[in-house]
């Protein structure tokens, strides 16, 4: 192949050489931070579930005794290294339940088959890499409906409405129908932004919030969220009296 | 959408945005119970929750700083740069997580070929987990509306 002056291939693939490069060494970094930071040995603490025998070996025989013949087969179960193979007594043969453990001596909840395709078995390189791809998915997943919130007054300038109105767009809808402690907490807060916004005039709906001069008050910032504000100060703090009709 | 009389669609896209974007959330965790020990899981979590928080604060951190000297629709467009980047590690390395470890579960068997698995995690990904019916659906739905 010919070489070429000034703006041929060459001139242009060098560049592009040097960002897949680049790509690569973020990806490894990536990566590599990853595998670190779930890699690294848990300190000891009083609260862990560690098995009898844990200075000694990486399983723990509930019935206390294990046949010395006792035939072993070779497990992928993970501690705090995943990578580390165990050797493991076989229950079916021994007649007793097995439970296995980390290097450590942690029991493993839950308890991991022999297959190395189980996912507790994977290597801990393919879950770093695996959970490197949701921290990545999971911020792209979260920053891309708080785009345009602090826009608040542009839009409202083009759609016609206050700002107040147009700040809907960070509120949440209703969509459990169980209440638990979470939502409570998430109520107060929203009673407590209820209450500094001054806004007393929305209309709690199954799914969807309407103004009462008709225009919508969709929130699609969490939909794992719990009801309406209006419907929580209701329920929790003056039962019936706060519903409007 | 961008026209004064667009508040309706505008709305309904912010509506899709909230509602596909917070499916990691949701879905993450459970990938992480199925891959991780139960001493492990809080490291595990705790990077995931980092994203969620970075996430929702540099949302519109980035994009004000994208729309302050300009037109504010300008500003959702670095994420749609973000969201196809994102595509292609989801793609890429992503993998099914579901296992029945109880005793005589049948599970899939991943095929040697790379991209036959990648085909039948994402299109439609129906042939990795077992099989279920349009009722067990609808009662999982259910199940959780009820106490």
């Amino acid at each position: 192949m010919s070489q070429t002056v000034g703006l041929g291939p060459t001139a242009y693939s060098r560049p592009l050489r040097s960002l897949r490069s680049l790509s690569f060494l973020l990806l490894r970094c990536f990566f590599g931070s990853t595998y670190i930071l779930l890699s690294t040995p848990p300190p000891p603490s009083a609260n862990d579930h560690r098995s009898n025998d844990s200075a000694q070996g990486t399983t723990t025989d509930l019935a206390m005794e294990q046949p010395a013949s006792s035939p072993t087969r070779e497990s992928h179960s993970a501690g705090s290294d995943l990578a580390v193979d165990e050797k493991v007594p076989d229950a079916s043969s021994s007649g007793v339940p097995v439970v296995q453990t980390s290097e450590d001596g942690i029991v493993l909840i839950p308890q991991p088959s022999a297959d190395p395709a189980d996912p507790l078995n994977w290597p801990l390189k393919k879950k770093a890499v695996i959970v490197s791809t949701l921290f990545l998915a999971l911020f792209v997943g979260m920053s891309a409906p708080f785009c345009g919130q602090l826009n608040l007054k542009q839009q409202a300038d083009l759609y016609g409405k206050t700002t107040l109105q147009i700040s809907y767009f960070v509120r949440e809808l209703p969509f459990r129908g169980r209440q638990s402690r979470d939502d409570a907490i998430y109520l107060l807060l929203a009673q407590t932004h209820q209450t500094l916004t001054g806004n007393h005039r929305t209309r709690p709906l199954p799914l969807v919030w309407l103004r009462e001069d008709g225009s919508g008050g969709l929130c699609p910032s969490s939909w794992a969220a719990a009801p309406s504000s209006s419907t929580a100060s209701s329920a929790f703090w003056r039962p019936r009296s706060g519903l409007r009709s | 959408m961008t026209g004064p009389n667009d508040y309706i669609p505008y709305l309904v896209s912010r509506l899709f945005a909230g509602f596909f974007g917070v499916v990691v959330s949701i879905l993450g965790p459970r990938i992480l119970v199925d891959m991780f020990f139960l001493h492990q899981r809080g490291r595990a979590f705790t990077i995931l929750h980092v994203a969620l928080n970075l996430g929702a604060s540099a949302g519109p951190t980035f994009s004000g700083y994208v729309g302050a000297n300009t037109y504010w629709n300008v500003e959702y467009w670095w994420h749609v740069a973000l969201t196809s980047f994102t595509l292609i590690p989801v793609f890429l390395f992503l993998e099914d997580t579901t296992y029945d470890r109880s005793e005589g579960a049948v599970n899939r068997k991943k095929p040697d070929s790379w991209i036959q698995d990648r085909v039948e995690t994402f299109f439609f990904g129906t042939s990795v987990v077992p099989k279920s019916t349009w009722l067990d659906t609808v009662r999982a739905i259910f199940s959780v509306l009820l106490p």
